[in-house]
């Protein structure tokens, strides 16, 4: 099986209790958007994004961003 | 943040300017299609009651015929001196011939397979148009529609030389000789621009297709 990054974007809004509709207007990016990082159809995530999140989220980039070797 | 640029900006109609003449284009490619559809309606009634009217008799049938042919006017003493015009390739009328299936035939051939040919071709460069005026132009709709053109006028530019030729032939074949002085044969020419259009249009099918995956991957880019 190849190797494929994972966005563990569930389980850090998990962690700090934050729903979707809070993340998004924290953030700034549309529902649409964050759901499909969450089911990993996305194809890449820009730094910006990714810094939002961080911010959002109060974590590191490692926390949000997975190597999954299934 | 909250200018935060998202996938929804991304697609193409947010990002181009509205388009200009795209739907007065689209307008006149839906009335040349429907024009063409009627012409054809009209074109085979005409052909099925004026060919179904041609006498049984040989010598009572003075069918005209309009198709392509190579002409050569063989001289004699009166032509040499006369005539100005010794060789003839294209389009000619035989008037009062005796063909009954030559006058099927060059109608067929006129009429219903270049017909077809451009009603499909009409056909899917109105729903290019009708896309673009929406625009959706990275669409993998568009990439069919311009692959299909393409092929089409591919498939007539190759064909039709032998199919004019055929019918060229096989009218020829019907009518015998038309005039004492009028060398008839078949009109063969290979129309090399359509083959280079054809070309053309299914490179820009796989570049659209291309852009297509780009700007798929650009939507998925959050």
């Amino acid at each position: 099986m190849p190797k494929t990054i994972k966005i563990n974007l569930d389980m850090v809004m998990l962690q700090r209790k934050m729903s979707l509709t809070e993340l998004s207007e924290r953030v700034g990016i549309t529902m649409a958007n964050l759901s499909t990082l969450k089911t990993g159809k996305a194809k890449a995530i820009r730094f910006s994004t990714l810094l939002a999140l961080c911010e959002a989220l109060n974590c590191e980039p490692g926390d949000l961003i997975q190597l999954d070797e299934d | 943040m909250k200018n935060q640029e998202s996938s929804d900006t991304m697609n193409t109609s947010s990002q181009l300017p509205p388009p200009k003449y795209t739907p007065e284009l689209k307008m006149w490619f839906d009335f040349f299609y429907y024009l063409s559809v009627l012409a054809m309606v009209v074109g085979v009634g005409f052909i099925l009651v004026v060919g179904l009217n041609i006498p049984g008799e040989i010598s009572e049938r003075h069918t005209d015929i309009e198709y392509l042919f190579n002409a050569r006017v063989i001289t004699n003493d009166v032509t040499a001196a006369a005539s100005e015009i010794m060789q003839v390739d294209g389009k000619l009328k035989l008037n009062n011939t005796s063909g009954q299936a030559a006058f099927f035939i060059a109608n067929i051939d006129r009429i219903l397979i270049s017909g077809i040919f451009s009603l499909l071709a009409l056909y899917n460069l109105r729903k290019l148009f009708a896309n673009l005026a929406s625009q959706r132009i990275f669409d993998l709709e568009n990439v069919a529609y311009v692959k299909k053109l393409g092929l089409i006028i591919l498939v007539y530019s190759i064909v039709s030389p032998f199919i004019t030729y055929l019918c060229g032939m096989a009218i020829l074949a019907e009518i015998g000789e038309f005039h004492e002085q009028l060398q008839l044969s078949p009109y063969i020419s290979l129309p090399i621009e359509g083959i280079l259009i054809s070309g053309a249009l299914l490179v820009l099918a796989q570049v659209l297709e291309y852009a297509f995956q780009i700007k798929q991957e650009q939507s998925l880019t959050i």
